[in-house]
């Protein structure tokens, strides 16, 4: 039998029968099941919300800082409620699953993807991404939020000097919506589907337009003798 | 690695390769990946598009640490 020992899902079992749980079936067992109609099925479902909230439970926990407005009924239920998307997802693409990994590591993948994205989604809640962040702004915006002063002067020139090379490559060579999507997607960390907005376009669309600027930002660095290296050295913890 | 922190930014910038998947075809792929490296296997050399995604995108790299958290302890 396993059992749990997650402080959170131990007084708070409800429809979660965590003592019920069965060792883990094999990839057929659960395709089979799930397939199945009637109280096979029902069992497949039960065991698979189970894994899924726990799953849930354990990623939530491990971040949070980032959800300290919720209290530990407020946590279960949101993994709960992440967990029963997760598994109408999981019932929909039932036929996509290739049988090359694990079925529950297949099934996981769409609570935690579920879980970063709601994160994302409560951080940004309340912030305007209409108002791109102007190019000038980023600098400053990058060493407060990474909280990088360097103590010392030779080293904070070199870090500044890397910088204003960094703008005025951005200026000079991105179009303004790699901008957008390079400021938004990795400095702000927005989420996505935001982002897709923005641009008015898909998200794949997004990551490509960010995947150019990157690209271009790479090549222009090299150009101007800033290697990986010698930002590490610099930025003393590895970039 | 917090969001804005240089490392992420230049992480994802020297990391970047000509030809990339996007992360809807990493995330497609992701548990193979996590379970071929769970195994043993050389998930780098099976799946190296996915080695390099992760290498320059945070978000897949958050979700990786994730799922490879989750399913050690199946």
């Amino acid at each position: 039998m396993e059992r749990s020992c997650n402080p959170l899902l131990g007084p708070m079992l409800g429809s979660v029968q965590m003592e019920a749980v069965p060792q883990t079936r094999a990839n057929p067992d659960w395709l089979n099941a799930l397939r199945d109609a009637g109280p096979v099925q029902e069992q497949a479902l039960q065991e698979l919300r189970g894994y899924l909230v726990r799953a849930a439970v354990t990623y939530l926990e491990r971040r949070r800082g980032r959800l300290a407005e919720l209290d530990s009924a407020d946590l279960l239920q949101l993994a709960q409620d992440l967990a029963q998307e997760a598994l109408l997802e999981v019932l929909t693409k039932l036929d996509a699953f290739r049988g090359e990994s694990r079925f529950t590591t297949w099934a996981y993948k769409f609570v935690i993807n579920l879980g970063a994205e709601e994160l994302r989604r409560r951080r940004w809640q309340s912030v305007s991404l209409e108002a791109p962040l102007p190019i000038e702004d980023l600098p400053p915006l990058i060493d407060s939020l990474s909280n990088r002063e360097s103590p010392d002067p030779e080293q904070a020139l070199l870090r500044k000097s890397v910088w204003e090379t960094l703008r005025r490559i951005i200026a000079d060579d991105l179009t303004e919506r790699q901008r957008m999507a390079l400021v938004t997607l990795i400095i702000q960390d927005a989420p996505v589907k935001e982002v897709a907005q923005l641009l008015k376009t898909t998200s794949n669309n997004v990551y490509k337009i960010l995947h150019d600027a990157r690209k271009k930002l790479k090549r222009r660095l090299l150009e101007e003798a800033i290697t990986p290296e010698y930002v590490s050295d610099l930025f003393g913890d590895g970039a | 690695m917090p969001p804005g922190s240089p490392r992420r930014l230049f992480r994802s910038i020297f990391n970047t390769q000509e030809e990339e998947i996007t992360c809807a075809m990493c995330l497609d792929l992701l548990d193979i990946y996590v379970d071929a490296e769970i195994t043993g296997a050389d998930a780098v050399a099976l799946l190296p598009y996915v080695r390099w995604h992760l290498d320059c995108c945070h978000r897949c790299h958050e979700l990786y640490e994730g799922l490879r958290q989750q399913a050690d302890q199946v």
